[in-house]
């Protein structure tokens, strides 16, 4: 669908490259080994400046952090609260709070588990606490799946459009533990063809801004429809794929665009890959004015592109 | 923009296998409520839930939530006359709450404390929720886009409003939407540690109310354009008029007490449909049992629909709460009092609430003109989403 009167008007990224859309786009040199990217001695509590954390998930911090740099330091969000919308998209944040709760109720009995945990195994608990966090009481919505994270930009750029909200935090999380990296390590990287990773990506899209980078289309289909989303997402965008000065893609990379893989940044971070490529082609069209294309293309399910347009100020 | 109708319903639940069945219990007050048979409830303050029996699952390699909304799907797809062609190209919004918890919940104690290392390597990762959409996509041989959402207590309603709205924004032709969650161990623990499980029974909006009785089950329904219909000669049983979302960013499991964002839902899902208050026929209710949530339910009522007496029953005293189901359990009850002119009571009501005034529908099905119905579900993490239905037009 072609996407009227849209504009990017944050971005914020924390992954393996460091805290911040900075970190992301001048990573440090990395060892080329197959070592889970992890981020290491990540003070959440310390970059929110926010007390009563303890309850969030590693998941709930990394959006968190992402979030609060789309919304501005300190997280300042724009509008009426009742009209933000914020839309999650991941894999399997739930996950490890949910083997947790499991292994808890095992080793002590199911009267000792703490009920402030529980919550954690829901996987939308994720966008609820954002909404807490952030004072977005808007639409809120938590999409499941590999491209989960630009799904979730798309759902936001849907909701926004239909005039559901008028502001959206949308993008997606991974975070890695016990599970993941033993469920990913022993299945070979389960589809991947890299090391795992973990982050948190979100971009703040608003309704009738006047500045910002403007979102110019969105595709998205099934994974046989793959090779068709680029052209019709360009094709609704009204653009050449020569016009395009930057592409980022999680998964496959599409053909004849000049495409850099986030993985080879960031690891494969699941359901946020592809919230990740929308970040780093959001921050290339606000360097360079120039139109620039997310691509999430993973081995399963959902496959969607969203591209910019010219004009970002 | 085109509208978006429903042409099939296919359920699974613990009050009945097929929607005759479901309705029939709906209007005879026949609860699913019965001791937990799926584990040992020693050590836990209840032991009653809401299981479906006789439930024969495919043999697939799926977990049990695939395995129940395959079966609804298959039920609602059969009742569209959809055929072989048609149902592949058919896309797939399916809700849940926890997805495939049914693995990590199979593991044995031992291997839970021993780590997941001491867990077999190819389940490690298959409670994932996205398993829910793929592995139902693959058991009923649908190959559109598959989207899983996951909306908690609310994920019926998340899946049917964004399937309305694929439809409508032209994304999707036809759309297999609905809600699911199996009987989990985990959720029974966790809603037990909050205190909210109840003693002996539900009993929404009843003074005595102490709680949810735990359910499972899922319910499908096809999804598609008036155009696409009309052209298979199908005939809609209803049309989704309208939905609307709303976060509470209040508290992550208690519901705003004032029940703002329960008001903000309904009145978004009115504004989508371009519908007034009084155009509502009847309301279905969240409704869970609990003394907080029916308490903030009324509220929000009274605050969109005032003087306005509309009827507003729940259906979770029979069905128990199947949580990511539950939305979807009710949209199919809105169809069939949509289809049938009669409102499902609120059964096993005891006596008023002065704390929840409203006409609660206890105890008895009405007889009713019924051409608009919404239906409200609220979730953890404040999500709630209220869905409207119509009759279809011409």
């Amino acid at each position: 669908m072609t996407v009227d009167g849209l504009r990017v008007t944050g971005i914020g990224a924390v992954s393996a490259c460091g805290v911040g859309t900075g970190a992301l786009l001048s990573p440090p040199e990395r060892p080329a080994n197959d070592a889970p990217r992890t981020i290491d001695d990540l003070d959440a509590a310390g970059i929110l400046g926010m007390r009563g954390l303890r309850p969030l998930s590693r998941a709930s911090l990394l959006a968190a952090v992402a979030a609060a740099e789309a919304l501005g330091h300190p997280a300042d969000a724009p509008g009426d609260p009742v009209r933000r919308a914020v839309v999650v998209g991941t894999r399997w944040a739930s996950l490890e709070p949910l083997f947790q709760f499991e292994q808890t109720a095992a080793r002590e009995g199911p009267g000792l588990v703490n009920p402030a945990h529980f919550p954690n195994v829901v996987v939308n608990a994720h966008a609820g606490y954002l909404g807490i966090l952030f004072g977005l009481a808007g639409p809120s919505m938590t999409l499941c799946g590999p491209g989960s994270g630009l799904e979730a930009i798309g759902a936001a750029c849907d909701l926004l459009s239909l005039g559901r909200a008028d502001y959206a935090v949308a993008g997606g999380v991974e975070s890695l533990g016990e599970v993941v990296l033993e469920g990913l390590g022993r299945n070979g990287h389960g589809e991947s063809d890299g090391p795992p990773g973990e982050a948190g990506a979100f971009l703040l899209i608003a309704r009738g801004a006047v500045a910002g980078v403007p979102v110019a289309a969105f595709a998205s289909g099934p994974r046989s429809a793959r090779y068709e989303l680029v052209a019709r997402a360009l094709a609704e965008a009204g653009l050449a794929a020569d016009e395009i000065g930057a592409a980022w893609s999680a998964g496959e990379a599409p053909k004849g665009l000049p495409v850099r893989r986030i993985e080879e940044f960031t690891g494969d971070c699941g359901g946020a890959g592809g919230a990740l490529a929308a970040v780093a082609a959001a921050a290339g069209a606000a360097a360079s004015g120039e139109p620039a294309l997310a691509a999430a293309l993973p081995p399963s399910g959902t496959q969607s592109i969203l591209v910019f347009g010219a004009g970002a100020d | 923009m085109t509208e978006a109708v429903v042409t099939g319903l296919g359920i699974v639940s613990p009050i009945g296998a097929d929607t005759d069945g479901f309705w029939g219990a709906l209007l005879e007050g026949r609860s699913g409520t019965k001791p937990i048979a799926s584990f040992d409830t020693s050590g836990y303050p209840s032991s009653i839930g809401c299981e479906v029996d006789g439930f024969e699952p495919s043999g697939q390699p799926v977990g049990r939530a695939a395995d129940l909304a395959a079966a609804a799907g298959q039920r609602a797809l059969g009742e569209a006359g959809l055929d072989e062609a048609a149902r592949r190209g058919t896309a797939l919004c399916v809700g849940t709450t926890m997805g495939e918890s049914c693995w990590i919940e199979s593991w044995p104690a031992e291997s839970l404390v021993a780590g997941a290392r001491a867990v077999p390597a190819e389940e490690l990762l298959r409670s994932a929720p996205e398993r829910v959409g793929a592995d139902t996509a693959a058991l009923l041989g649908l190959e559109g886009d598959v989207t899983v959402l996951g909306g908690a207590c609310a994920a019926g309603n998340y899946a049917l409003g964004h399937a309305a709205d694929l439809v409508r924004l032209g994304r999707a032709e036809r759309v297999l939407a609905g809600g699911v969650d199996a009987f989990s161990r985990v959720a029974f623990t966790g809603f037990a540690r909050l205190g909210a499980l109840a003693s002996e029974a539900c009993r929404p909006f009843s003074a005595d109310r102490d709680g949810i009785v735990l359910g499972e089950g899922a319910a499908m329904l096809v999804v598609e354009s008036r155009e696409s219909a009309d052209a298979r000669g199908a005939r809609p049983l209803a049309a989704i008029a309208g939905y609307g979302l709303s976060g509470d960013a209040f508290h992550i499991v208690s519901p705003d007490p004032e029940g703002g964002g329960a008001v903000r839902a309904m009145r978004a899902a009115l504004d989508d449909a371009g519908l007034t208050p009084e155009a509502i026929d009847y309301v279905s209710a969240h409704g869970t049992g609990t003394p907080a949530n029916d308490r903030a339910e009324v509220k929000a009522a009274q605050v969109v629909f005032g003087e306005h007496a509309v009827p507003m029953s729940s259906i979770k005293a029979l069905t128990g709460h199947a949580l990511g189901a539950a939305s979807a359990f009710e949209a199919v009850a809105c169809v069939l009092a949509l289809r049938r002119q009669v409102v499902p009571p609120t059964w096993n009501f005891s006596e008023p609430d002065p704390e929840c005034e409203w006409d609660v529908v206890p105890n008895a099905p009405r007889a009713a003109t019924i051409e608009t119905v919404m239906s409200n579900a609220y979730a953890f993490g404040g999500n709630n989403a209220s869905l409207i239905l119509t009759q279809p037009a011409g």
